[in-house]
């Protein structure tokens, strides 16, 4: 490359360009050169260094400097990056960074220096050392104490300069933020401090440096304290830290610096979030006995207060594993973690967390999971693809237990993104994992309790109403209340030698007893009916029966025979039967003592003949007692008028009629258990459906 | 459940005993309470015990169970036990059952 092409370059670069000769005359000035120093070329070239840039104070030891090089060959300036005051044409001065090169020519030596206006970042420096003289000196006298003080606080303390640097930090900030000294710290871009870490508010959304208390105090807004979460990403550190910024303002109260006192309220926040999380579960887990369900909406709290994703088992007693649950904080990531929990379920690897737990009974606390460990427990490449897929960084499997017995597991993972579980973690587990059991446990026996309610309730009911002669029936029977409680109303059919007998009653109480009770009296009267079949007779029968158990049972009961045409009806305290003509409706019969309560007893017969087409009906006093709105019964009047509406249609019409009716009036829910039976004499034999629809139109009806 | 309709217990102290007015709904829901008030009035070992059923507007099988312990309890213990008989629709409940004739009911409450 030529001097003139090099020249060239040297006078369009970005730094002032000067060189010198022996006698210290200007020989070269680049273009940067004119606009740093406000000199023109012309102007400057054949001047003396000297008296060009250096301020008159520094002249003297210039040239001696240049004196010096000239006999000996060495100088202090030679290549060596120096930090220097400069003045400009009109004598102001101003710092510059200089390096100087000497060179060796035939005529002499010759000088060429870079030089660098640095006026911004010393001016910064200075204002960061006016701020720090200005705070030590605010802590004069005492400030070597008060400096152990602030350093010996738990809480970091920074201080941001207006250019949002941090210009001081105490040793618990210096430490947070990994930082060797307040120099090491002033000098880092303070974006760059951020870097390592996700940092989001309460609510999940993302934090950035503008939204830092500080930075806003010094944008002049008046920001309120703010409660972060902070994640190193490097080794997945959580912490929960409290920021909290105040004005350091000059002598005219302009703002000069923010303090920022970061309290770490980790500890806190994590008990607050799982005590919440505690009562929600706990509430969650008490309101529905659908256990699947409820350990979903379990799953669903855990994500992402506690993990990034939640999986609960349950194991079956042959061992077989079912997930019923997996929330994900990603939505998009829950395939994922279903599709991993689906992976080969028969083939759970022993070291995988899974595998550990049921291996060893204990909870497993994976704090880092490395990649060795997913090679280990991968079945095959595309499972270990989905484990790395999972982008997994810490996890926990803790056993559901009830009472010694391992019924599923509890699974909790954070991602990359998140944080080390820890054994404070493990142990929150524990309480979530007990509690879920204990739902589950509940929930299963509470089936378990409705389908031996379920057993016993059909056992005190006729399996199937019986073919009356003569004779077309229908019943209902609705229980109030729970599922796993057997209700106290009861009704039965049975022939006794060519007449029928049915009984329809009502024991006081609920549950095993009344199902004692109900079977009792059942009984007594199938006993009974063999020897005489007159309801009064049997009614009978039931009292002294009730009378003879020890304690007080009670019953009302209705028995009606029929043969034929002929009905005879006694009522031991149970509401009268209906009797739907052609022409109205009526109770007939006598009121009759309730059984198993008095000593003073009497049950009138009454028997009369049924004309084809008339039915009766009998009920339990949950027909009546239907409660609707404004606390009003269904009652007498109105169960009267609704069978005289209904009394020309079929048994099974009639039923639906009468359950439309009571479940248009409820109000609320069924408060008593409820038991109808209606019985209409055919107009000649019944004949069967299909038989009649054999028969075709025309015939039967 | 059933809702839990209101039973309000007034209880006066007569020269001959204790006296519970009841007005309202005696239930399943409502009877443990009228228990716990009979138990107190009861405590004291009085000679007599009136119960006014003349403001009871309903009845159900919890409730009629409930007089009829108390009438064999009154036999066994020695107190005089009268019921003042209600109004025709709770009246019926204990027609239907006949418990009118085996319980001790009177017309009004007793003179002081």
């Amino acid at each position: 490359m030529d001097l003139a092409y090099a020249r060239k370059i040297l006078n369009v670069a970005h730094t002032a360009f000067i060189s010198m000769d022996e006698q210290g005359r200007i020989t070269y000035w680049n273009i940067r050169a004119e606009e740093t120093f406000g000199l023109s070329r012309e102007q400057a070239v054949g001047r003396t260094l000297a008296e060009t840039i250096i301020p008159e104070r520094d002249r003297e030891s210039h040239r001696e400097g240049l004196r010096r090089f000239l006999q000996t060959g060495e100088g202090r300036v030679i290549d060596t990056r120096l930090e220097l005051t400069a003045i400009r044409a009109d004598g102001s001065e101003f710092p510059v960074e200089l390096i100087v090169s000497a060179l060796r020519e035939e005529d002499g030596w010759t000088f060429h220096g870079f030089v660098a206006d640095i006026s911004e970042r010393v001016a910064s420096e200075r204002e960061r050392q006016r701020l720090l003289d200005e705070l030590e000196r605010a802590l004069s006298g005492s400030e070597q104490r008060l400096r152990t003080i602030v350093d010996s606080l738990a809480e970091a303390i920074t201080i941001r300069g207006r250019d949002n640097r941090l210009i001081y930090a105490n040793r618990a900030a210096l430490e947070r933020l990994d930082m060797r000294s307040v120099e090491e710290l002033a000098a880092a871009d303070p974006q760059a401090l951020m870097g390592p870490y996700t940092t989001v508010d309460e609510d999940g959304r993302e934090i950035g440096m503008e939204d830092l208390p500080s930075v806003r105090l010094l944008r002049g807004e008046s920001p309120e304290p703010l409660l972060m979460r902070t994640t190193d990403r490097r080794d997945g550190d959580e912490r929960w830290v409290l920021l909290k910024a105040a004005a350091v303002r000059d002598a005219a109260g302009e703002i000069e610096a923010a303090v920022t006192i970061i309290e770490d309220v980790t500890d806190a926040k994590r008990m607050q979030l799982r005590s919440e999380f505690l009562a929600e579960a706990g509430a969650t887990l008490a309101s529905s006995l659908d256990y699947q369900q409820t350990l979903r909406n379990v799953a669903g709290l855990a994500v992402p207060q506690l993990a990034d994703w939640c999986a609960v088992d349950l194991f079956d007693a042959d061992g077989t594993r079912e997930t019923v649950a997996v929330a994900h904080v990603d939505p998009a990531s829950v395939e994922l973690a279903s599709r991993l929990r689906a992976y080969q379920p028969g083939q759970v690897h022993p070291d995988s967390g899974l595998g550990t737990m049921l291996r060893t009974g204990e909870p497993a606390l994976f704090t880092e999971i490395s990649d060795a460990l997913l090679q280990r427990i991968a079945v095959d490449e595309e499972h270990l693809g989905l484990l790395r897929a999972a982008r997994m960084r810490s996890a926990i499997v803790v056993p559901m237990t009830v009472r010694g017995r391992t019924i599923g597991a509890l699974t909790l993972v954070s991602t990359q993104a998140g944080r080390s579980f820890d054994e404070s973690d493990l142990d929150f587990a524990r309480q979530i994992a007990e509690r879920a059991a204990l739902a589950v446990e509940s929930a299963r026996l509470y089936s378990e309790r409705s389908e031996i309610a379920r057993t016993l309730q059909n056992s005190l009911l006729p399996e199937a109403l019986p073919e009356l002669p003569d004779w077309e029936v229908a019943a209902l029977y609705r229980p109030a209340g729970h599922e796993s409680e057997v209700g106290g109303d009861f009704y039965d059919f049975w022939d006794a030698g060519g007449e029928w007998l049915m009984m329809i009653g009502d024991v006081t109480g609920k549950g095993v007893r009344a199902a004692t009770v109900t079977s009792l009296v059942r009984h007594t009267a199938w006993t009974a009916s063999e020897f005489d079949t007159r309801p009064a007779h049997l009614l009978e029968r039931v009292n002294s029966a009730l009378r003879r158990r020890p304690g007080l049972s009670v019953c009302t009961a209705l028995c009606l025979r029929v043969s034929g045409g002929r009905a005879t009806v006694a009522s031991g305290g149970h509401p009268l039967l209906w009797r739907l003509g052609r022409d109205g409706v009526q109770e007939v019969g006598m009121h009759g003592t309730l059984l198993g309560a008095f000593s003073r007893v009497e049950w009138p017969e009454e028997s009369f003949e049924l004309e084809p087409g008339e039915t009766l009906v009998a009920i339990t006093d949950g027909v009546t007692d239907t409660v609707g709105g404004e606390d009003e019964r269904f009652g007498t009047t109105r169960l009267q008028e609704l069978l005289s509406d209904v009394r020309l249609e079929s048994p099974a019409a009639i039923r639906e009629r009468v359950i439309a009716a009571l479940e248009q009036f409820q109000v609320g829910a069924q408060a008593d258990d409820t038991a109808l039976v209606v019985m209409r004499r055919c107009a000649e034999p019944a004949l069967s459906d299909e038989l009649r629809a054999l028969a075709g139109p025309g015939v039967g009806a | 459940m059933a809702v839990s309709r209101p039973l309000e217990l007034e209880r006066h102290e007569d020269a001959g005993g204790p006296r519970i007015a009841l007005r309202g709904e005696l239930d399943i829901a409502t009877a443990p309470r009228l228990q716990e008030a009979i138990d107190a009035a009861l405590a004291a070992a009085p000679a007599r015990l009136v119960l006014d059923l003349r403001e009871l507007s309903f009845l159900d099988s919890s409730g009629l169970r409930l007089f009829i312990v108390l009438a064999g309890r009154a036999e066994r213990e020695g107190f005089q036990l009268a019921l003042v008989r209600p109004a025709p629709p709770t009246l019926s409940v204990f027609r239907i059952t006949r418990a009118e004739e085996n319980l001790p009911f009177v017309d009004e409450p007793p003179s002081p």
